[in-house]
């Protein structure tokens, strides 16, 4: 008993020991200024996280232990990572949630819904479904823009060129989130410089007015999601074997048809995925209506950022963040029944 | 066969049904169909006949799928024309042809049931859920596929799959039935088995069928006529006893069936001196060859029979013996090196079977039996005015011995 759980339990021991390690290392070099140097570590950490598993590993094999087929050892790296960030986060939460304060950002820990009262309350409902009809019309543009992208290199881009073509996509996540959002509030400012030359050329009169806008934000988080949408789409696609829409139309579909029936039937899967790597972001987003809105595009998440870093209620926002995550919990579900449901109907 | 005269023909809305008898189902004028750089097709003409059962025979790249796709309308052709019952069908979509096709792969629907995949065709027609019910049944008894109709394709061995594909295009009741290689995924005995099938569906339900393959047996075995396809050209187009016994090319000599290739001295119309001084009665010549030039010839293995005592035949050694089945196949290495393989039925055979190898035997060639297949050099009058322009290398084609 003690053999099996000993390399487990080192995997964990070396992931949290690295973890601390890093998080020290983290914080030390943030208070020194180096600005971008602590993320590049933090990603660095997983690097021996990894390297911790793969030790376990070794010691559980030199002990002539045979590795299960269920290795869960694998997930230990990732377990660690999360549990660090996400877990004990999402605890510290549910303990501020049901808090209470008094005066400005005095916490009363104990146990009070009055913090859910507020997150329930007219303002937070507001942003709360105006947030939901951003991320949907964000999504549902995202799809309607990536999925004849993903289509055209999938189906008709020559075979060398694909990569190149991936690749491009992914270009932009080369600058930063925050350098890219900034550019595009430049592009959409009234100042930009297209629109002098378009309203010199007489083919416009007045910019459009698009900055601190919900168009603009609009746009934005269309742009800035975009390849994450594309990406598993084309993946879907990839796969898709293009001589079962040669059969369809063979068999009297029409074009439109044999797109419906069978390509989109067939690549839904992905385009399921696709749809929440995006809409679940752009539901938490607040950094784009905040830049691009000007301040005065308010999505759910720039109430729970205000009301942690500027008006420090830490009760109201950790309880509207929890009503948040509980309300995407629903659509992760809905995603989980239907992949598992198509994977039943592929199934052999 | 009675089980079938209750599928009616369907009307199609969109498809003008066919008012004149049309004799051919499928015509090609002049088709050429050019890929980039490559010739697939070079002016086919070609004539399907109603309801026969053609095949297209030909190595790969010999044009025979890019024929089909032209018939199926997944391709244009670069020019010429192609008619389906007599009416042009260049600009006519794939799904108002009425053509349908078993593709290679078979191209079944994962997400569908086996029946949902057969009434596909029915459903796109508007044809009502009970009526596609009951045609997809009987198409299924048809193929002979009962008790799967829930299953998944995934679930179907490649047999059953394929069974499946073809209930499907057939259910439709189309004017041409379009075979993409279909046997070509299934291990030799199905194989067989499926070629005695697809006879009997094609002659229970009476519709035009165009088989693609490369395999000469099946072809051979299954079609009432074959076009053997060579470089985007048909090379002969014939019933397939003739296609076997008096080929038209040297092409078509050497594909279908075994060939053995020897080389001698044309010294009359009809007589072939080989190196050895047997003097060889020749019974057709493919392409001419002069009389005194070196030529190649064609003996098919059965048109050899290998003896033990000397005789009027050529002198060699027997290198291999093997039995395969019913017959009797000899490897024999002639004085001048050269193989031949002869084969003779075990039952009336001249030698023992017990023959060692190496045992000296002599070769004898039936009369009238070998064939010219043509010079042994390329010819010189086609290199000389490219050796004109840029003096050529020594072009020597490595010829191809083909034994067995």
């Amino acid at each position: 008993m003690i053999q099996r759980i000993y390399p487990r339990a080192l995997g964990g021991a070396a992931g949290l020991s690295v973890l601390a390690l890093g998080v020290l290392l983290y914080v030390g070099i943030g208070r020194l200024g180096l600005t971008l140097a602590p993320s590049l570590l933090l990603v660095l950490c997983t690097v021996p996280l990894y390297l911790a598993a793969s030790i376990a590993f070794g010691a559980a094999r030199r002990r002539g232990r045979r590795i299960g087929d269920y290795p869960l050892s694998l997930a230990l790296p990732s377990a660690t990572y999360f549990g660090a960030f996400f877990v004990v986060p999402t605890v510290f939460l549910a303990v501020f949630a049901v808090a209470s304060t008094t005066g400005y950002g005095v916490i009363h820990y104990g146990f009070s819904l009055d913090a859910f009262r507020t997150a329930l309350g007219s303002v937070y409902r507001e942003a709360f479904f105006r947030t939901l009809r951003m991320a949907a019309v964000g999504t549902v543009l995202t799809a309607l823009v990536g999925y004849p992208l993903a289509y055209w290199i999938a189906r008709y881009a020559p075979a060398r060129r694909k990569g190149l073509l991936v690749a491009l996509i992914l270009l932009p996540f080369l600058t930063s989130f925050l350098a890219r959002t900034l550019a595009m509030l430049l592009i959409l400012s009234d100042s930009f410089v297209a629109w002098h030359v378009l309203k010199t050329l007489h083919l416009i009169g007045d910019p459009p007015h698009l900055a601190d806008t919900t168009t603009a934000v609009q746009i934005g988080l269309v742009y800035n999601y975009l390849p994450l949408f594309i990406l598993p789409v084309f993946a879907a696609l990839e796969r898709m074997d293009w001589s079962l829409v040669n059969a369809a139309q063979d068999l009297g579909a029409s074009g439109f048809t044999a797109f419906r029936e069978i390509t989109l039937r067939l690549t839904a899967p992905g385009l399921l995925a696709g749809v929440l790597l995006v809409f679940i972001p752009m539901m938490g987003e607040y950094v784009i209506p905040f830049i691009l809105g000007g301040g005065r595009v308010d999505m759910a998440g720039n109430l729970i950022t205000r009301s942690f870093l500027e008006v420090s209620n830490y009760p109201v926002g950790s309880a509207a963040a929890l009503l948040m995550m509980g309300a995407l919990a629903v659509f992760l579900a809905v995603y989980i029944v239907l992949s598992v449901r198509s994977e039943e109907q592929y199934g052999a | 066969m009675a089980r079938l005269i209750g599928i009616r023909r369907l009307e199609q809305p969109g498809r003008a049904p066919a008012q004149r008898v049309a004799e051919h189902d499928v015509t090609f004028r002049e088709v050429s169909k050019v890929y980039d750089e490559t010739v697939a097709l070079d002016r086919v003409d070609l004539e399907v006949r109603r309801g026969e059962f053609l095949s297209l025979l030909g190595p790969s790249g010999c044009g025979k799928t890019t024929s089909l796709k032209l018939v199926a309308g997944f391709e244009r052709p670069t020019s010429g024309d192609v008619l389906i019952a007599g009416e042009a069908a260049v600009d006519v979509p794939p799904h108002r042809r009425d053509v349908n096709t078993v593709f290679q792969s078979y191209a079944l629907f994962p997400h569908l049931t086996v029946v949902d995949n057969v009434a596909y065709g029915l459903k796109q027609r508007g044809v009502s859920r009970r009526e596609r019910r009951l045609l997809a049944q009987q198409a299924l008894e048809l193929v002979d596929l009962r008790g799967r109709e829930h299953h998944r394709p995934a679930q179907l061995s490649g047999g059953q799959q394929q069974r499946v594909a073809l209930a499907r295009a057939l259910v439709l009741r189309p004017r041409v039935l379009l075979l993409d290689e279909p046997l070509g995924a299934l291990d030799h005995k199905l194989r067989q088995a499926m070629q005695i099938e697809l006879r009997r569906i094609h002659d229970e339900v009476g519709i035009t069928f165009v088989f693609v393959t490369h395999d000469q047996g099946e072809a051979i075995a299954m079609s009432d006529r074959v076009a053997v396809m060579n470089n985007g050209r048909i090379e002969q187009l014939d019933d397939p006893q003739r296609i076997y016994d008096v080929p038209a090319t040297p092409f078509v000599a050497e594909f279908v069936g075994d060939m053995n290739v020897l080389e001698g001295l044309r010294t009359a119309a009809d007589r072939v001196q080989l190196d050895d001084g047997t003097l060889l009665h020749v019974g057709r010549v493919l392409d001419e060859a002069p009389a005194g030039g070196r030529v190649r010839v064609g003996v098919r293995p059965e048109h050899t029979l290998v003896v033990q005592d000397e005789g009027s035949g050529r002198r060699g050694r027997l290198e291999a013996v093997m039995v395969v089945g019913h017959e009797l196949q000899l490897v024999v290495v002639m004085e001048d090196g050269t193989k031949v393989v002869s084969r003779q039925s075990r039952t009336d055979t001249a030698v023992g079977e017990a023959l060692e190898p190496g045992t000296r035997v002599w070769l004898e060639i039936a009369p009238g039996a070998a064939v010219v297949l043509g010079p042994a050099q390329p010819a010189q009058a086609d290199a000389a005015p490219l050796a004109a322009a840029a003096p050529s290398p020594a072009r020597n084609p490595q010829r191809k011995e083909k034994t067995a």
